[in-house]
């Protein structure tokens, strides 16, 4: 049982997802199986693979949780082309939440979906909804430039980055981090991360949100250094009405 | 895609940190066409339970070099009973005397791959034992 829903065991949850995943159950079948929805966000962490989006996200689930909201987390991964299996592995930085009720997690495999989420992410995302999680969170895969699809599904995008990632003219191009409502420099402590900051900074500053400036945090994830900015720069955001897919004037 | 999907954890159950054996048998399922959710290493058996749960899968691969498997696995295989995934398919593998074959099979385990286990062998196994 979650802690705010109480109404659907964990078990029964978890199956109801691999349903809507096999598409053998329809998706307004599966929300009325798992409950009432709560009043809920949905987050979205993007950036390319092994900037330390899992570590990051294992230490904000922990920090939602110390503000008291129930967190529910799709952490996607890559499908072989030449298989069809998956090496699901972003759990591994998230264990440390084991044992509490209002946490639940669960690793997608993108199935031959582009775009950096799996072609069920929304359906997965309204269950874990109606199963009355409060803070939604989706992991992208390792994304390159094109993989932007999670702005049409959160009400917040973060873009995590690393020293090394490339120059001023990488961060001017259409891509992550043009549709990031807030921005992460992790590994802060590499080298060239004061340069990649500036650059961050000054990219930022030339994004257009009505009124919201795109905040850029200085983050060492592994030593939990920025986390708790990072999660009260998403709750000012979401406070100002977030970017919600209705609000956000999409062109692609 | 929407044929059955096998999904395999792969786990490190206990303080043993020698895990090159989980990947490489974590590598060979993924590229045998399987969902494969690898733990990490030095896992309690309520994580690897709560996984198990929380991701669905109908396979649990135990792995442990440490000589703790007596202790650790029917630990596991009782918190999946009481979780109601009973149904869940659990193999022991890593460094186990065969005398222990026995008693984990006893506690739960279907079957141990001792060392000189091929990948393939545990692919075939699985497929048998999970038709898709």
């Amino acid at each position: 049982m979650t802690d705010t829903g109480g109404k659907i065991s964990t078990l029964e949850l978890a199956r109801l997802i691999t349903a809507v995943e096999n598409s053998e159950i329809t998706v307004s079948e599966a929300c009325s199986r798992a409950g009432k929805a709560e009043n809920s966000f949905v987050i979205g962490i993007t950036g390319p693979p092994g900037v330390g989006k899992s570590t990051l996200l294992n230490h904000l689930i922990r920090d939602f949780r110390a503000t008291n909201r129930t967190v529910a987390v799709i952490a996607v991964d890559p499908t072989s082309i030449l298989s069809g299996g998956a090496l699901l592995g972003d759990r591994i930085r998230m264990q440390t939440n084991t044992g509490d009720r209002g946490v639940f997690i669960r690793s997608m495999a993108t199935r031959g979906h582009l775009g950096g989420l799996t072609g069920k992410t929304t359906e997965v995302l309204e269950v874990l909804k109606s199963a009355g999680f409060e803070m939604l969170i989706v992991e992208t895969v390792g994304v390159g430039q094109t993989e932007v699809e999670v702005v049409r599904v959160a009400d917040a995008v973060v873009a995590v980055t690393s020293p090394a990632h490339g120059d001023e003219i990488q961060m001017m191009k259409a891509g992550i981090f043009e549709i990031a409502d807030v921005i992460v420099l992790n590994k802060s402590d590499y080298k060239g991360a004061e340069n990649v900051m500036r650059d961050l900074i000054r990219c930022a500053e030339g994004l257009n949100r009505n009124g919201w400036s795109v905040p850029v945090i200085r983050m060492i994830a592994a030593e939990q250094q920025g986390i708790t900015e990072l999660r009260e720069s998403i709750d000012s955001f979401l406070a100002q009405g977030g970017g919600s897919i209705g609000k956000r004037s999409l062109k692609g | 895609m929407d044929k059955k999907m096998i999904r395999v954890c792969v786990a490190k159950p206990g303080l043993d940190g020698h895990d090159r054996g989980a990947k490489v048998l974590a590598r060979a399922l993924k590229d045998a066409g399987m969902e494969v959710i690898y733990t990490g290493i030095r896992q309690t058996p309520e994580q690897v339970a709560e996984t198990c749960i929380q991701e669905d899968v109908n396979c649990l691969l135990l792995s442990l070099l440490s000589g703790a498997h007596n202790h650790l696995f029917p630990k596991i295989t009782a918190l999946l009973s009481e979780k109601g995934r009973k149904d869940i398919l659990v193999l022991g593998g890593g460094v186990i005397p065969e005398e222990d074959d026995e008693f984990l099979m006893k506690s739960g385990i279907k079957r141990v791959f001792h060392t000189g286990a091929t990948t393939d062998e545990i692919v075939a196994y699985i497929r048998e034992q999970i038709p898709s």
